[in-house]
């Protein structure tokens, strides 16, 4: 035991501990009678959970239809490894903030604005705040086109929506609302019933992985854009602000650092073979050479995928295109109240209150009706905001690299759980990499024939 | 409902969990020329990258009128 703690709460009177300290601790206790009793298999279920919430959150409703346009456009070859390979950066991304949390038990924000002062922070909090608000309309743009699907208007399946994010902040505990989201994010997994309705090659797929071909058709500027658009499916901004908040809300310490590694890895898995069944299942579409690029959302892939891969299939794609818009609006708009009440040095937690709690869970509520309403809005260009959100994604996310490398080097607030050299790297070539991916983007856009389509 | 501490529970706590740990801030850091040039060039990159984007964002409207 922390002799530190015996030697602090004595001196805390009572009323200076609070509901979230309580209920924190309640965990703790569980989690210290696994270790203690060696209850290995347990012990991860009790502390698995922000891995593999930020990896099937970033499945969302963008991501899922860039992999259902690879898999039309490619078919099985090429970006199935390469999917692999984002999954991998991602993980290499995301441990970082977990050490960076239990190492400093403080958010991505507050440490940002600690440490490197507000100038800094209000860039990196603008960055969020506009990144967040983008793509949680994108989420409802995925739940509305997966509502469409089976026949409900537009605000019926956004008012569902908007209803179950509230729902879940009105559990008032993290280990509630982090279990009842992991129940919901298990349906990220219809992907792969669906994939299996469109009869795979086995062979194929394992081919595809060991050797990375066939690339089918030229190096153009519609592979590029699926490139970007894959690798702003997997490392956005947002996940680095929320695993780190929900380590820290979940109690995880320097003794837990393993599971919490074991979750970031289970949860990359996971994803990345959610996303593989995406491009697999859309994969008919390539063979029946449809073409996508009039596709609004998911629905249409749904519909277009009906009498290629079965009705059952094509409902089971539907419907996971509905999981992946909710979970994400339930984790990004989480993400955005944990950043911003560290911002304004305000209580953060999903163990408040609503009375201790009003701008954390305010935050949540109030994005998530601006994001809904605008869906709402008649004649709105939702498609090109899909497209677009996952590449503003990308972009700001060499800033938000570069401040996580900078705090996950920073020996005084991590210690021994700074990053090794590899670890720097390996950071360092994803930061260059997105730059490079990035300036490549702008090139082709601003001379869009200049590799041809 | 209003939970009443009990101190056998909450030493499964550490101290810098406690939520009135946390209202203590790290102090500052000092960054080096060198860090603080990468971090404004990676933020003209971000200032320069979006008007491409809203470039591109209003080409695919104007495509998607015509």
């Amino acid at each position: 035991m922390d002799n530190e703690v015996l030697a602090a709460i004595p001196g805390l009177a009572d009323d200076e501990f609070t509901r979230e300290d309580i209920l924190r601790a309640r965990d703790r206790l569980k989690v210290q009678q696994s270790r203690t009793s060696k209850r290995w298999l347990r012990l991860i279920w009790l502390l698995a959970g922000p891995g593999i919430l930020v990896m099937l959150g970033e499945n969302d409703g963008p991501s899922m239809v860039s992999y259902a346009t690879t898999g039309a456009t490619y078919g099985v070859g090429f970006f199935v490894p390469f999917i692999l390979l984002t999954f991998v950066m991602a993980y290499i991304v995301q441990e970082m903030t977990v050490r960076l949390g239990v190492a400093t038990h403080r958010g991505h924000a507050e440490l940002i604005f600690q440490r490197f002062g507000r100038f800094w922070g209000y860039f990196a909090m603008g960055d969020l705040v506009f990144g967040n608000v983008l793509t949680l309309v994108t989420e409802f743009i995925a739940i509305q086109a997966g509502g469409l699907y089976f026949g409900l208007p537009a605000w019926a399946s956004v008012a569902f929506g908007v209803t179950l994010v509230i729902l879940s902040l009105g559990l008032r505990r993290y280990a509630t609302w982090e279990r009842a989201l992991l129940c919901l994010a298990a349906c990220n997994l219809l992907f792969i019933p669906a994939a299996l309705c469109a009869h795979p090659n086995g062979a194929a797929i394992a081919r595809a992985i060991a050797t990375w071909r066939p690339l089918h058709g030229t190096i153009g500027t519609a592979f590029i854009t699926l490139v970007l658009a894959n690798i702003g499916a997997t490392v956005t901004p947002w996940m680095i602000f929320f695993q780190q908040s929900a380590v820290v809300d979940k109690g995880l310490t320097r003794a837990d650092l393993t599971q919490g590694r074991i979750d970031t890895a289970i949860g990359a898995a996971i994803a990345a073979i959610a996303a593989i069944a995406t491009v697999v299942a859309a994969s008919p579409l390539f063979r029946a050479h449809v073409d996508v690029s009039q596709f609004a959302s998911g629905a249409d892939f749904a519909t277009a995928l009906k009498p290629l891969i079965g009705t059952t299939g094509a409902t089971l794609f539907a419907l996971g295109i509905i999981e992946a818009g909710l979970i994400a609006a339930m984790t990004i708009s989480t993400s955005s109240s944990y950043a911003l009440a560290e911002t304004l040095s305000a209580k953060h937690s999903l163990n408040l209150d609503f009375a201790a709690g009003g701008l954390f869970y305010g935050a949540a509520i109030i994005s998530t009706f601006i994001a809904a309403g605008i869906v709402l809005i008649p004649g709105a260009p939702l498609l090109a905001m899909t497209l677009t959100v996952n590449v503003i994604a990308t972009l700001l996310m060499a800033p938000a690299m570069m401040l996580l490398l900078l705090l996950v080097n920073d020996r005084e607030i991590m210690g021994n759980l700074a990053n090794t050299w590899r670890a720097n790297l390996a950071g360092g070539t994803i930061v260059v990499g997105i730059c490079l991916a990035g300036a490549t983007y702008g090139v082709i856009t601003v001379f869009p024939n200049l590799l041809g389509k | 409902m209003k939970l009443t501490p009990d101190p056998d529970l909450l030493r499964h706590l550490e101290s810098t969990q406690l939520s009135s740990a946390k209202l203590r801030p790290y102090p500052r850091r000092t960054l080096g020329r060198g860090t603080k040039a990468v971090m404004i060039l990676l933020r003209l990159y971000v200032i320069l990258s979006l008007p491409i984007v809203a470039y591109a964002f209003l080409h695919a409207l104007a495509l998607n009128h015509n």
